[in-house]
């Protein structure tokens, strides 16, 4: 039996769980799973919605930044020569990241129900089939041409843009980090985020940070679930994000704890706060879907407030790690 | 030797199902999948020879958590088997064992998601489920995993009570206690 060409995490959305499953391709695991290392607080008032979210800087500039490895696109008019420039992409040793709706994908559960950009990955081209992974439904298998074809074409007609493109991602310079100065790099921008601060000097936008995003994405929730009560795709959402990339924190945090001292301490707070953040999500939309909101608004507002009382313990343990290690807050 | 904790006043969600009944699943959000009642008889022996007590009813057949505390008559019983799974995600929380309402004994219980096969920690499969039904048919493409906690109550010597957490992430399908002498 061949070995899974799958590479599922839980933490992970669509287009991570993509770039992952090329990167493992190309690279060391090690080095690939150090891309994932935020977990901020940022909470932003949009015209119309808001922002919460654990990124402050793109996976483009993670891959650059921590292993020298580019993201690049390719568009094409023409079905046929955008099938022929992935053919000859996954020659030279890359498998490439197309966006297609779920709505046209046969394998997902959404398939003709719902509309959703969802990333996969083509690991082969062949006459009349290409061989595609969705990593992220667990799924390795064909799928004819003219069905990827369609597919594209209707996710294209959707977001209102005409060409084919197709993402890969160029290693042939790719380095391994030197893990001290990254754990420093990726606790430094933590503290300062979870201190309420935005990590660039950014003061053009009404943003809040840390415990202030908490406080906030708590008042939003109890509109958006209780007041108001006709949608909740952003509060579970924005908590299912964070909870993720908290989990992710806590990996690093634990895998590297014997290099810092106190390191080790913080990943299982990080891995409770994702337990817990992750919990509040499934509970809203437990309630929304039964909307027998009475049954659940006083539990998940007792959840909220623990996670607040959480995240206040562990930027103490960031705070008390830095002093230990004879940081100050200003650096 | 073994004794079922009775869980019918407790179940309170519906994960098991025929294929004409899957649209009748509690378990996922919005019926997206259930556990095949082929699968299932309401006595089974599972791994390590424990043997389990599921409530196979019409409406319910597992708990979901919510802070129920259940009673169990007083003895001196060497371990609990817990059988269960979590629902969109990996999940663990604390067990507590009071008696009356005095706190004796808390214990870690961990429970990964329905279609994961990889602990947290030491928890174990029980049950490899081959596929699961959903509302538009079989899926065959993911198994279904039920996970044992085997919670060792060496250090628990008196108690009359769990208490479970709230957090209905989780789903105790049966549980087990092994030992077990009247004091």
């Amino acid at each position: 039996m061949n070995p899974s060409k799958i590479n599922y995490d839980p933490n992970l959305n669509c287009y991570f769980l993509t770039v992952r499953g090329i990167l493992l391709r190309q690279l060391d695991d090690r080095d690939v799973s150090l891309l994932w290392n935020q977990s901020g607080l940022i909470y932003e008032k949009m015209q119309d919605n808001i922002l919460f979210t654990p990124y402050f800087t793109s996976l483009s500039d993670s891959l650059s930044l921590y292993l020298n490895v580019e993201k690049k696109k390719q568009t094409e008019e023409d079905f046929s020569v955008f099938l022929q420039k992935i053919k000859e992409r996954i020659l030279s040793g890359s498998t490439v990241l197309v966006y297609s709706d779920v709505f046209d994908l046969p394998h997902t559960l959404y398939y003709q129900k719902k509309h959703n950009n969802h990333a996969i990955e083509i690991y082969h081209v062949g006459n009349d089939e290409v061989e595609i992974v969705d990593h992220y439904y667990k799924f390795e298998g064909n799928m004819s041409i003219s069905q990827l074809k369609f597919a594209l074409e209707k996710t294209n007609e959707k977001n209102n843009v005409s060409a084919f493109e197709f993402a890969y991602l160029d290693t042939t310079k790719a380095v391994s980090p030197d893990m001290l100065p990254y754990l420093w790099d990726t606790l430094h921008f933590h503290r300062k985020i979870m201190n309420g601060k935005d990590p660039y000097d950014d003061e053009q936008h009404q943003k809040w940070y840390g415990m202030e995003a908490v406080e906030a994405f708590t008042r939003y929730i109890h509109h958006e679930v209780f007041e108001d009560g006709s949608n909740v795709d952003i509060s579970y959402h924005g908590l299912k994000e964070y909870g993720g990339s908290k989990n992710n924190m806590a990996k690093i945090c634990l895998d590297y704890g014997h290099l810092l001292e106190g390191l080790e301490e913080l990943g299982r707070d990080y891995q409770h706060i994702a337990n817990k953040v992750l919990t509040i999500a499934n509970m809203i939309l437990k309630c929304f879907i039964s909307k027998n909101f009475d049954h659940y608004e006083t539990r998940i507002m007792n959840k909220l407030q623990e996670w607040k009382e959480d995240e206040e313990k562990a930027t103490e343990r960031l705070n008390a790690l830095f002093e230990l290690h004879h940081y100050t807050l200003n650096t | 030797m073994y004794k079922y904790v009775e869980l019918s006043n407790f179940v309170n969600n519906k994960g098991i199902t025929t294929a004409s009944s899957a649209k009748k699943s509690s378990f996922a959000f919005g019926g997206w999948y259930s556990l095949p009642r082929e699968h299932f008889s309401k006595e089974m022996t599972l791994k390590e020879d424990i043997p389990f007590q599921f409530h196979l009813e019409e409406n319910a057949d597992n708990m979901e958590l919510e802070g129920q505390s259940i009673l169990v008559e007083t003895s001196h019983y060497d371990t609990l088997y817990i059988l269960g799974a979590s629902n969109n995600g990996n999940f663990y929380e604390s067990l507590s064992f009071f008696q009356d309402d005095k706190l004796c004994y808390t214990v870690p219980i961990y429970f990964p998601d329905l279609t994961s096969n990889i602990p947290i920690h030491h928890e174990k499969i029980a049950m490899t489920i081959p596929f699961m039904h959903n509302q538009f048919g079989d899926v065959h493409h993911s198994k279904a995993y039920l996970w044992l906690n085997t919670v060792s109550l060496e250090d628990c010597n008196r108690w009359n009570t769990i208490k479970f957490p709230d957090n209905p992430s989780i789903h105790i399908f049966a549980m087990t206690l092994k030992g077990g002498s009247s004091i």
